[in-house]
């Protein structure tokens, strides 16, 4: 059985125990189940330029199968399938236990474009089971595991040729085989994840121990297998060594990462503290240490990073005043770098309705070897940001954020600066209207010359209901950037919905999508959907 | 390193567990707080009815396993039912400072959520507290959320609603995810065996970057003491950009990578041709997040055969 079959097996054995292991209590659910028809018209010079209409295909649709509420006094559960079509869909199960403990699976499929006239494919597949389980009040284990799945076809770099592609001899003389490019044509991998975690904890004082394990697999690339494990110890406690308000947590890990075919293996340390004290009821005084080492004895290969860090918070009954202070260094086989980096800000808050920030940052790179590819690195931050609830039901905002780069030894210098606003009103239950706006410059300097880029950003969404059983919706979302960018994309969304009978409702919705690269002049999209569902509401009791 | 982390862990593991006598005194003061509820709900009858069906439920008769109170929450004078209830009131919690009603729901609810919320979430620093977000009474929506999420969270935070419409997001407003998925992990006592706290909360799910890798990309080192690291490069509520990247990855500028690599030669670049016009740069650059074999991030093919031998670059 493959890893597939066998979790899609588990997911529904989980639905099947959780459904039949209620023996008492109300069973009070409430479901949804949707399904209709997709109209898509495509004009494009490249089918690759747009994600979002990647996995919506022609045709017959069951749009969601959506299951939510109590299965008893104390057990709650929560099924939602959507998007399920010929090579994507999005499910979730969720069931939980209150007092005892939470089963969580959740699966996620869908496939990529890659080439402007679509025939690269890549199926991409993601699995996840989660478990919680808390027997007593002091103890809680939890388990996890992760399957992901990337199987398909890449474009052949750097010929820029299909792979199956009878013509596919590069002009230019570039090396290596005409039909098989430095990238590879193909990939086909599967990572899997596996976690174990448990936790004693009582009076603010506790431990837990975790192991970790995760395998990679190519298929086609079977010298990148690789596996790994950690091992990992944490430590947590609340106002001891010292007479006032006190947390410590300390955690430490030790493990390996094996590349299984060529023998080299990392292993892998982490030590983390911290803590934060509290010796006065308005000041607040926080501290982090971490120390990271992965060593590859093969390779003569030691990669060491210590982090140090302090922040020291002020507060008061408006607000609050904050700065901090951090020094890293990182010391790998070629190069050996140190940061500083300085933050300074304060929020003020009034009434649970008006809030702003400001907040000032700064962080310096030194490469002290030179050998790093961007060398000496300083950048500087400054944000500000207010927001207010005028009245019940409107709400405005307002933002700025500036940052700078730059790379004195190489003679670089990148500026950046974004401004945005936004508004939303809501007018009890027949209406709502949000609109967001963004504008960015971009500057980018050095010594040979540079170039500019601007963008504007426009989001707006308008939702009414002008009688108890019609809900009309429309939505648009523009994105120009300018200067030495010439890009447009623009989504335009119409959405209508009507209660037929008392359970039905019909849904009907429009998009229309624009992409255009005005300098690649083949790089065009231009998508017009109509997606037509018939919805069936039910309950279960 | 080890024996610094050894000595450490030594010093706070000895000061740590003195817990054990603790459990024989909280049977007894159990036995004590039970009996007071049940005269407690003699003049306040409604109280035992909403709290019916959640995990503040008292039970009907005193048991052996009743976990919570009356008086575990509701604290003052036993003076207040043997007396005069108006001249010895007990405290309600939903009208105590915030410190105060944190310090109290940690007595039960020690998790590192509440550890955070104990020292420096930011909603603590706000002075909004555990029942901001939380009723005891009349809860009905599981965790004993005021109201579902996200309309929970966005009902304060409405500037975030807006990310939540953008085509490439995470799907909360879909209903698929809840905001508290990401913002209860950003807890540094979290974070696992990443750099990083940020990224933390990331690899939860996106298992597939979180190393640690031999060669990181410096890019998830943090710019400041609070973001940086994937945020670098993504805008985690959602973007009108694939992959919700923060920048647009095309050409000829590929602005996403300039943010920190406006390196000469690396846009327009002579040596790679015409063919390097329209690509991104992650098609040789494939691990970008992080390799165990590369340290420019190259696919296995390239890293294998090398770009070397076309003269541009050195070993």
């Amino acid at each position: 059985m493959s890893c597939k079959a066998r979790t899609t097996s588990l997911g529904l054995a989980l639905l099947a125990f959780m459904l039949l292991a209620q023996t008492a209590g109300a069973v009070r659910l409430n479901g949804l189940l949707k399904l209709g028809a997709i109209s898509k018209e495509e004009e494009a010079g490249n089918l690759a330029g747009v994600q979002e209409t990647y996995n919506i295909h022609d045709g017959f649709a069951l749009s969601r199968i959506l299951l939510d509420g109590q299965l008893g006094e104390r057990s709650f559960l929560l099924l939602d399938v959507q998007n399920i079509n010929q090579d994507s869909r999005q499910a979730l199960l969720n069931y939980r236990l209150a007092g005892l403990g939470q089963l969580r699976f959740q699966h996620d499929e869908r496939r990529q474009l890659f080439d402007a006239d679509g025939r690269l494919t890549s199926e991409r597949q993601d699995w996840h089971l989660d478990a919680t389980v808390t027997p007593v009040d002091w103890l809680r284990v939890t388990a996890n595991t992760n399957l992901q799945t990337r199987e398909g076809e890449r474009l052949d770099y750097p010929t820029g040729y299909l792979a199956d592609a009878p013509d596919a001899d590069p002009p230019g003389g570039f090396p290596g085989d005409a039909h098989e490019g430095w990238l590879g044509q193909r990939y086909d991998y599967t990572l899997t994840r596996y976690q174990l975690e448990a936790e004693v904890q009582k009076s603010g004082r506790g431990f837990a121990i975790g192991y970790e394990g995760s395998d990679f697999e190519d298929e086609l690339l079977p010298w990148t297998d690789r596996r790994g494990q950690v091992f990992s110890a944490r430590l947590f406690a609340q106002d001891i060594l010292l007479p006032f308000d006190m947390t410590h947590s300390l955690r430490g890990a030790y493990g390996s990462h094996e590349l299984s075919e060529t023998g080299l293996e990392h292993e892998l340390q982490s030590f983390q503290y911290i803590g934060t004290a509290r010796p006065h009821q308005r000041f607040q005084l926080r501290y982090l240490l971490h120390l990271n080492r992965i060593e590859d004895e093969a390779a003569d290969l030691q990669t060491d990073y210590v982090r140090n860090e302090g922040r020291l918070t002020y507060h008061h009954r408006y607000g609050r005043v904050f700065g901090g202070y951090g020094y890293e260094t990182n010391d790998d086989d070629g190069t050996l770098t140190d940061s500083h980096f300085w933050e300074v800000g304060a929020a003020l808050h009034y009434q649970d309705r008006y809030r702003a920030r400001v907040r000032y940052a700064t962080r310096d790179k030194n490469d002290q070897e030179d050998l790093t590819l961007l060398k000496d690195v300083e950048d500087t931050r400054f944000d500000a940001k207010l927001q207010a609830e005028l009245v019940e039901g409107l709400a405005i905002g307002a933002a700025y954020d500036d940052r700078a780069r730059t790379y004195p030894v190489l003679g670089v210098e990148v500026e950046g600066t974004k401004v945005s606003g936004f508004g939303r009103l809501v007018l009890s239950n027949w209406a709502s209207v949000q609109a967001d706006y963004g504008y960015a410059v971009e500057d980018y300097d050095d010594r040979a010359g540079g170039f500019e880029t601007e963008s504007h950003t426009v989001a707006g969404r308008v939702q009414l209901r002008p009688i108890p059983d019609l809900g009309l919706e429309s939505g648009l979302t523009y994105l120009d950037f300018g200067k030495d960018l010439d890009i447009e994309k623009s989504i335009l969304m119409f959405a209508a919905q009507y209660d037929l009978l008392e359970d039905y409702f019909l849904e009907v919705k429009y998009n229309i999508y624009n992409y255009d690269d005005y300098i690649l002049l083949d790089r065009y999209y231009t998508a017009n959907i109509v997606w037509v569902n018939v919805g069936y509401r039910f309950g279960l009791e | 390193m080890i024996t610094a982390a050894v000595f450490t862990a030594l010093l706070l593991l000895g000061t740590t567990f003195p817990f054990s006598h603790e459990s024989s005194a909280q049977d007894a003061a159990g036995e004590q707080t039970r009996r007071e509820s049940e005269v407690c709900l003699m003049c306040h009858e409604a109280q035992q009815t909403n709290l019916v069906g959640g995990p503040h439920h008292l039970p009907a008769s005193p048991r052996a396993d009743a976990r919570v109170a009356c008086t575990d929450c509701h604290l003052g004078d036993p003076a207040h039912w043997e007396e005069d209830p108006e001249t010895h009131p007990m405290t309600n919690p939903a009208r105590q400072p915030f410190a105060d009603v944190s310090g109290l729901c940690a007595q039960c609810h020690f998790s590192s959520h509440q550890q955070e919320m104990a020292a420096d979430n930011p909603h603590a620093c706000d002075d909004v507290g555990c029942l901001g977000c939380h009723q005891v009474h009349g809860a009905a929506v599981p965790g004993s959320l005021r109201q579902q999420e996200p309309g929970l969270c966005l009902g304060c935070h409405a500037e975030v609603d807006g990310e939540f419409a953008q085509p490439f997001r995470h799907p909360v407003r879909d209903g698929v995810m809840v905001c508290s998925e990401c913002h209860l992990k950003l807890d540094h006592r979290d974070a696992r065996l990443t750099f990083h706290g940020t990224g933390g909360v990331c690899f939860q799910c996106h298992m597939q970057f979180r190393g640690p890798f031999p060669h990181e990309h410096p890019a998830t080192l943090d710019f400041s003491t609070e973001e940086g690291g994937c945020l670098n490069c993504h805008d985690p509520h959602g973007s009108p950009l694939p992959k919700m990247l923060n920048q647009p990855l095309d050409a000829p500028h590929f602005p996403l990578c300039h943010q920190c690599h406006f390196v000469p030669g690396h846009y327009f670049n002579s040596f790679h041709g015409d063919r390097w016009a329209g690509m991104a740069c992650t098609l040789c650059h494939v691990d970008i997040h992080g390799s165990y074999t590369s340290p420019r991030f190259f696919g296995p093919h390239l890293q294998a055969q090398g770009c070397f031998v076309a003269g541009c670059h050195q070993p």
